[in-house]
């Protein structure tokens, strides 16, 4: 058997923690007409964030590899932490048609006129398939290499692996942007959900996302509301993160208190390295 | 001498709440915790015409769960404290739905607090309190809520009020109207807050 799906999977952490709400870290930094940040700000939050990295990863010893920081409500540095995503999500590669909303849809009207004209200018198509076509010409390279009973496992396996919906358990603090941060991440239409446990506690989303396919998004109950519910939620967390392929935790950046965040980083190491692959 | 001891979690504004209340001058900075010993001061007078007669001081204890190392290391300050204390003003945020932290550290107190304690809740950040998207928010021009934000305030109360009698149980008389919202940043509800924390020193 290849190597191909388990290789180094072990030491692989299937964690993302997202640094969300950058914008409030600097009250009267936004530029609303190019819906980014000002010079000033983007240094700022830049510095603020690396503070923050430094307090999670040390304390709760995850790799700054593992850390972004962004907006959802901005639509901020969302290419970033999706490359984060496909990068430490298992078969990741599922997700690399993913086209996250575009910043400057938000920007004012003129700014949005001169940004098409510059990516028509520029021949910048939509960017789409991109991915499709490096897949096929890595295969190529592969079938030179490989014995035709190697590549048959090969590629069975691949196909088993792409019959599975990509699938991201969110988690985060409560009422820390989730719901936004999946929506503007994946850019994804809200299909169907169904109740996993309790009553409205836990949720599979299924998305149609906007690049073709489906993903499936566990939206998982926010922790840290008080004692009695984390207590609660956290058998939920255990029976449904093992069985994805990536843990997206959700942190607000403009905050000062990570007891919280940290606390449940330490839980989710343990948790994903008891099953080290999806368990299905 | 009265004491009026301030807690809360980091970030919460309890230094800026002291400053604006009393006219202090306290540091604040919105990203790096400030306070790391307690902060005593004691008021003048004639400054702050709402002051009862006998001289009050008012104690600005460090920000708890700044992360987790740091609790341990202030819990020396809050016995020596909280004993002492003849109003516990506990400074939380109301754009939040998060307060197990407050409620852990509650938990450690409950041995200090002494029978027939006030404790007031200052739900300061009413200013940033969440209304649904399209919902008008916090108006600045006049520095009060939104009709949207004044409609959610009695649940968000109630919730409040839920938490930290969770956990107050009957230790320290505790009811709905121990919960007091304002905002430091704006003033608004800023003079119910002083009434409040000054009925309960009082005797």
């Amino acid at each position: 058997m290849i190597p191909f799906f388990r290789g180094k999977r072990k030491k692989r952490l299937r964690m993302v923690v997202g640094l969300n709400q950058v914008d409030k870290m600097c009250p009267g930094g936004w530029d609303e007409r190019l819906n980014a940040p000002t010079k000033a700000a983007e240094k700022e939050i830049r510095r603020r964030t690396q503070d923050i990295v430094h307090k999670l990863s040390d304390f709760a010893d995850i790799s700054p590899e593992h850390i972004e920081y962004y907006s959802a409500l901005r639509r901020y540095r969302l290419l970033p932490l999706l490359s984060k995503v496909i990068g430490h999500a298992h078969a990741g590669f599922k997700l690399d048609q993913v086209q996250p909303a575009d910043p400057f849809g938000l920007a004012h009207a003129e700014v949005q006129e001169f940004v098409r004209e510059e990516r028509v200018r520029r021949g910048e198509g939509n960017g789409r398939g991109n991915g499709q076509q490096m897949r096929e010409k890595l295969f190529e390279e592969i079938k030179k290499i490989l014995s035709p009973e190697e590549m048959d496992d090969l590629t069975s396996e691949w196909k088993r692996e792409m019959r599975q919906p990509p699938k991201v358990a969110i988690l985060g603090k409560a009422g820390v942007g989730k719901t936004t941060t999946i929506n503007n991440l994946f850019n994804a239409q809200w299909r169907t959900s169904h109740t996993l446990v309790g009553t409205t506690q836990a949720q599979a989303k299924e998305f149609e996302l906007e690049s073709g396919g489906t993903l499936t998004v566990v939206d998982l109950p926010g922790y840290g509301r008080t004692l009695r519910e984390d207590e609660e939620y956290e058998k939920i967390y255990r029976d449904l993160i093992p069985s994805c392929d990536l843990v997206l935790l959700v942190v607000q950046a403009d905050s000062r208190d990570f007891a919280d965040d940290q606390e449940i980083i330490l839980k989710l190491r343990d948790w994903l390295e008891d099953a080290p692959v999806p368990q299905r | 001498m009265l004491t009026v001891v301030f807690f809360g979690k980091t970030g919460a504004g309890k230094s800026s709440t002291l400053n604006a209340l009393f006219g202090l001058a306290l540091a604040t900075d919105p990203a790096v915790a400030c306070t790391s010993k307690p902060q005593v001061t004691l008021l003048d007078p004639d400054e702050d015409s709402g002051l009862p007669d006998e001289p009050v001081r008012v104690v600005d204890m460090p920000g708890i769960a700044e992360s987790l190392r740091a609790e341990d290391l202030y819990q020396p300050y809050y016995e020596k404290w909280v004993p002492q204390a003849d109003s516990l003003v506990w400074v939380t945020q109301a754009d939040t739905r998060a307060y197990k932290r407050d409620q852990l550290y509650l938990m450690k107190l409950l041995p200090l607090l002494r029978p027939g304690l006030q404790l007031i809740v200052a739900l300061n950040r009413v200013d940033d309190l969440g209304v649904d998207e399209g919902d008008e928010s916090f108006n600045t021009a006049l520095r009060r809520p939104s009709a949207a934000q004044l409609a959610v305030l009695p649940e968000k109360i109630s919730d409040v009020y839920g938490v930290f009698k969770e956990i107050l149980g009957e230790a320290v008389p505790f009811d709905r109207s121990h919960v007091v919202p304002y905002t430091a940043r704006y003033g608004w509800g800023l003079e119910k807050l002083k009434i409040a924390i000054l009925k309960g020193v009082e005797r």
